[in-house]
Formats: C-alpha cells, sequence, structure tokens
C-alpha cells in the first residue's frame, strides 16, 4: 500500500529531478536516472516491481557509464599499435 | 639467489608473526581478522625495515636472517598449521574473480616498473637511497617533496631489498590492495550479508579501476584509500580501541590525506558507542604495545620535519608544490570554495568519460561501472529499508565531505577519496543477494573492467608488450621516457620534478650523487671533486636560478651538452 509518508518520499524525489533538470537539461544524466529510482521505490512495495526499477536502474547506468568509459578503454589497448 | 632465499625467510617469518598475533588477539570473526592479521602483517614490515633502517643495518641478510629465526620459531611453536587452506575455498563467481584479479595484478607487478612522474621524482628517489646506503638517514633527492610522511615507501622497501631490485616493488600496493579488499568484507559481514556476497565485495572493492590500476603504479593514495576502508571496518565491528588506534596511526604515516577522512570514522565510532548495548571489547596491554609501535611508525615522519623544519607537513606552503597554473597546500584546512569545485567536478567525472583509466586519474573517478551502476543504485535500496545502512552511509558521506572540503583542486584530486567506492560496492553485493538474476552482470562487468584496464592511459599495449618481452634484470620505462648514457657515476641536478629514481636503473647499479651548487664554479668544483664525469640536470619547474646556472656553465665551456638532460663536464 503507497502510505503518505511514502508518497511524500517519492516527491521529494522527483523534486531533485526537477532541480537537477533545472540545473542541467539532460534528461540522461545519472542523478536524473537515480532520482528517478528513487522516485519509483516508494510507490513500489511489492519486491517484484521494486527489483524490475531497481534492476533497469542499474542496468540504464551501466550502459550510460560503458558508452562514455569504453572508446579510452579500447584507445588505450590500441594507441600505440 | 640468496636475495630470494632471504625474500623468501623474511615473508615466511612475517607471515607466521601476523598469524600468531592474530591467534592471540583476534575477534573471531573471519573477515575483520583478515583485515587484522594483513594490518599486523603491514606493521610489521614497516617496523622491521624502519627499525633496521634506523640502526644502518637495512641489508637482506638482516631481515632475512630474523625471517628465518622467527619462522623456525613459530613453525617449533606449530603456528604453520593454523593458516585456512585455500582449496577448500568453495567454487564461487566471487573466487573465480578474485582469482583473476590476482593474476592480472601479479602480470602487472611482474611486467611493470616505476616511471609515473611524482613517483620516479619524490617517492622512490629515497627508497633507492635507503636500499643503496642500508639506512634511512640519507640524501632525499632534490625534490623536497620527499620529506613527506613515507610510510608506504617502507612497505615498497621491504619488497626492493632482499633482490636488490625494484622488479617486486608494486608489491607494496597489492598488500594495501589486499587489505581493503578484506576490509570491504568486513563492512559487507557486519551489515549482515552471506559469506558469498562478502567475498564478491572484496573482488568488487578489489576491481574498483582507480585503485586497481593505481596499485601497481607504485603511488600511494590507494594505500591511504584501503587503510580509510580498513579503519571504517574495525569501527563498525566494533574491535578492540588498540586496532583502530594501531590503524589510524599506520594510516596517518602513510599521507596526511587519509586523515582527512577521519572525521566520518570517528564519529561513526562515537555514534556505535552512544548506542551499543553489548559490552566493549577490552584491549589487552600486549595490543596497547603494538598500537604504540604503530603511533611511534605513523608519526615519526611528522615529528621528523616538526624538529627539522618547523612544520610536521613540510614542504606545503614552500615553492615545490607551487606548479605554476597550481598551487597545492597554499593554506591547510577546509574551505567552502575546495568543498563545492570537488564536489561540482566529482559530479562531472564520475562516469569517466573524458579519460581512461591512469596513473594520475586526470579528470575521473575511478570508481568504475559496477560502484556507480549497481552500487549507487544498492545503496539508495539499502538507505531506504535500513537505518544501520542509513548510519554506515552517512558516516562515508561525512568523510568523503571532509576530505573534499580539505582538499585542493586540481586535475587528479579524486584519487584521494577512493575510499568512497567501497561502500557501493558492499551495497551492490547486497542487491545482489536479494536479486540473484544481478550477480551475473555484475560479475560480468568486473571482469570485464579488470580484462579492460590491463592496457592503461600512460602504458597502452604496445608499452606493455615492450616491457613484457625485455629481460627482467633490466626491464625499466626509463628508455622510453629519457634518453640514457653510459656511465655507472652520474651527479643529479635538479629540483622539483626531476624523476631522478630512473637513474639508478631496475638494479640500483648506478651509482647517483645529489648536488646543490650556489653558482656555476660550485656546480663545477662539487662534480670535480667527487670525480663525476656525467651531469642529468632536469626539473619541471625551472626557478630559484636553476636554468641561469646550467646555462652559464655552458658558455664557460666547462659543460657540453650531450642529449636530453645529459651533460658531460669538459676537462
Amino acid at each position: 500500500m503507497i502510505t503518505p509518508g511514502r508518497f511524500q518520499e517519492s516527491l521529494a524525489a522527483v523534486c531533485v529531478v526537477g532541480a537537477r533538470l533545472h540545473a542541467r537539461p539532460d534528461p540522461v544524466d545519472w542523478l536524473v536516472v537515480l532520482g528517478v529510482c528513487g522516485a519509483l521505490l516508494p510507490l513500489c512495495p511489492e519486491s517484484r516491481p521494486r527489483n524490475l526499477v531497481l534492476a533497469a536502474t542499474a542496468g540504464l547506468l551501466s550502459a550510460l557509464y560503458l558508452i562514455g568509459h569504453i572508446p579510452h578503454m579500447l584507445a588505450a589497448a590500441s594507441l600505440m599499435q | 639467489m640468496m636475495g630470494l632465499l632471504w625474500l623468501a625467510f623474511g615473508n615466511a617469518g612475517v607471515f607466521l608473526a601476523s598469524r600468531r598475533l592474530l591467534t592471540r588477539f583476534g575477534t573471531g570473526r573471519p573477515f575483520t581478522d583478515a583485515v587484522i592479521f594483513l594490518l599486523v602483517r603491514l606493521l610489521l614490515i614497516s617496523a622491521a625495515v624502519a627499525l633496521t633502517g634506523v640502526l644502518h643495518l637495512l641489508r637482506p641478510w638482516v631481515l632475512g636472517s630474523l625471517g628465518a629465526a622467527a619462522t623456525v620459531l613459530l613453525c617449533a611453536r606449530g603456528v604453520h598449521r593454523q593458516f585456512l587452506p585455500l582449496w577448500k575455498l568453495r567454487p564461487d563467481p566471487a573466487v573465480f574473480l578474485l582469482g583473476a584479479l590476482a593474476i592480472k595484478l601479479l602480470f602487472h607487478v611482474w611486467v611493470l616498473s616505476p616511471f609515473q612522474g611524482d613517483v620516479t621524482s619524490y617517492h622512490l628517489p629515497k627508497v633507492a637511497e635507503w636500499v643503496v646506503h642500508g639506512t634511512l638517514f640519507t640524501d632525499f633527492g632534490p625534490d623536497r617533496r620527499a620529506w613527506f610522511p613515507a610510510g608506504f615507501e617502507l612497505v615498497e622497501t621491504w619488497w626492493v631489498v632482499f633482490l636488490h631490485h625494484d622488479v617486486l616493488i608494486e608489491m607494496a600496493g597489492l598488500e594495501f590492495l589486499a587489505l581493503g579488499a578484506a576490509a570491504a568484507a568486513s563492512i559487507a559481514s557486519r551489515l549482515g550479508l552471506p559469506e558469498r556476497a562478502c567475498l564478491l565485495a572484496a573482488a568488487l572493492y578489489g576491481a574498483v579501476p582507480g585503485l586497481m590500476v593505481q596499485s601497481v603504479f607504485a603511488i600511494n593514495d590507494p594505500a591511504a584509500a584501503s587503510m580509510v576502508v580498513a579503519t571504517f571496518a574495525l569501527v563498525l565491528d566494533a574491535a578492540p580501541t588498540a586496532w583502530i588506534a594501531t590503524a589510524v596511526a599506520l594510516g596517518t604515516g602513510i599521507k596526511p590525506t587519509y586523515v582527512f577522512a577521519l572525521p566520518g570514522c570517528a564519529a561513526l565510532w562515537l555514534w556505535l558507542r552512544r548506542t551499543s548495548t553489548s559490552p566493549r571489547p577490552k584491549s589487552a596491554p600486549a595490543l596497547w604495545v603494538l598500537a604504540a609501535l604503530a603511533l611511534l611508525l605513523g608519526s615519526g615522519w611528522y615529528v621528523r620535519n616538526t624538529v627539522r623544519f618547523g612544520n610536521p607537513i613540510y614542504p606545503a606552503g614552500t615553492d615545490s608544490l607551487d606548479f605554476g597554473r597550481v598551487k597545492v597546500l597554499r593554506s591547510v584546512g577546509p574551505r567552502w570554495e575546495n568543498l563545492s569545485q570537488n564536489l561540482s567536478d566529482l559530479d562531472q567525472r564520475l562516469l569517466d568519460r573524458r579519460k581512461g583509466i591512469g596513473s594520475m586519474m586526470g579528470h575521473v573517478a575511478g570508481w568504475g561501472v559496477v560502484a556507480i551502476a549497481f552500487g549507487l543504485t544498492g545503496l539508495l535500496a539499502a538507505c531506504r529499508e535500513s537505518r544501520e545502512w542509513r548510519v554506515v552511509t552517512a558516516a562515508f558521506a561525512v568523510s568523503l565531505l571532509s576530505a573534499l572540503a580539505l582538499i585542493e583542486n586540481d586535475d587528479w584530486f579524486l584519487r584521494y577519496v577512493l575510499f568512497s567506492p567501497a561502500l557501493p560496492v558492499v551495497a551492490a553485493c547486497r542487491m545482489a543477494t536479494q536479486i540473484p538474476i544481478l550477480r551475473w552482470p555484475i560479475v560480468l562487468l568486473s571482469a570485464l573492467t579488470i580484462v579492460g584496464t590491463v592496457c592503461t592511459e600512460d602504458v597502452p599495449l604496445q608499452s606493455l608488450q615492450e616491457a613484457a618481452r625485455t629481460d627482467w634484470r633490466h626491464r625499466t620505462f626509463a628508455r622510453q621516457i629519457m634518453p640514457d648514457v653510459d656511465d655507472p657515476r652520474v651527479a643529479c641536478y635538479g629540483d622539483v620534478s626531476p624523476m631522478s629514481y630512473l637513474l639508478y636503473r631496475p638494479d640500483y647499479s648506478r651509482e647517483v650523487t645529489y648536488v646543490r651548487p650556489s653558482s656555476p664554479e660550485d656546480l663545477l668544483r662539487l662534480m670535480e671533486e667527487h670525480h663525476l664525469r656525467t651531469l642529468y640536470a632536469l626539473s619541471q619547474y625551472n626557478r630559484r636560478g636553476w636554468g641561469e646556472l646550467l646555462q652559464k656553465c655552458l658558455q664557460m665551456g666547462r659543460l657540453k651538452h650531450v642529449d636530453g638532460p645529459w651533460y658531460v663536464l669538459v676537462p
């Protein structure tokens, strides 16, 4: 059940996301992704949707990291060849 | 051959002595005991090097004989039977990950040799001098930053003194990395994670890219980070106060940045003392002797600097830390500007998008994909569900914030806060325990990180291949960095960042004499007095008339430029 406490928690996370988007309008920013997760978690009292939110967040953040970092990894391996 | 024997005896003695002390003073909790075991090992190694160094007895046969005596004595008491048989470890992805990590790191230890600017300019020249002269009372080289605390260098000295060669020097970093990994496992265990998850936490923290790469580059920042995590682990596990004091003292002796992170540990310690209902464990008097020894080792550097220069953190405040655009340690103390600028840069660099991982960690955080993607998500979930997690997270956050407030902003400051990913990786393990399917991507991404950091920003594949092909006796990156001359005795005239460690050669076969001339005539006189024909003159920053003095010698026709930083004396 979604209690008022959980709702407030979710609202606080939405505020964080809003503030971040206002400061830096980038929807695939790591803090925005984490903030959306923080907003969704209180609304998922059941374990299955909760786990889905967590896994999706981790997957999205992994993709964000790897897209930016893998070119540098590959460059180090072939830079001087 | 004898060097190898002394090395084996020395390490066997320290291993057995650490095990004996653990049997007597351990907590009975396996992961915390692993932290204590590694801590005692580092304490004994540091004490052995410092004591023999002070007594002018820093020689392989002295340390090897002490180790052999300890080995015989402790084996007679049956201490060798108390080690955990490694073959009884259950096959598990975490164990395989730890194995892969160990293989990769040992490969790096074998193939790499020191090359990084700071390391070769002010960390290792004194290690070379200690090993060559068998004492700690030697010339520290021209870079005054060599007067910073040298707790890490004591352990590096241990790994080069026996062979009189630096092929194993990176093992010092591995010792501390193992301590950090054990500490992460201990924190996981204390936070209620099962054994498999604790082992995974150890592997994940060991595979944090910034920590893993820097550990084999002879840099002391990962060692300081591991000591912070070890202190957190001991505090969280309510270990006897003497053990915590031992960790604090040893950490302080490595680098002042360790102290920057202590407020969080102190806050956690106070909070646990106030809220814990179980009786506090007492520290045996003998344990306080170990803590006193650690205090002596950790504080000695600061006392020396206070007595000699009137400043415990000398050369802070001198132009040795003035790098043109960047001026470091102009003032000591927390500042809002530091905190806001560093937090902003942490936010920008967290995803490691601007550069690859390298020795300096310029413009990257080096936390890695697992700590960020799974760790931060797991931490969010854990803090929502558990008060204990909220408290520990708050303590880590206090440490991070206090360090960021104290550290001056530059391109590579994030290597001073590499203790921070420890809690996120533990949170990732908690999440993988609750959602078992996530264990696989975590292990796979860690394996990718391990493989992906075999080559780094500053050691690309070609350099690595070339080093691997070279005979280990002559393995050095010096030839790739600067030209060399064939003279077994050279004079070194340098200032900031002279990279003078590269002069010694990997087997310390070249005699290096540091000259500090007051005039061109003085430089020529010093070289003639010491019967030196070749001069190495290099400094990244020309200050206090360094370059003019050299130019005058050239104009006088008494020095002739050969190549790069090399000159010869004209008779």
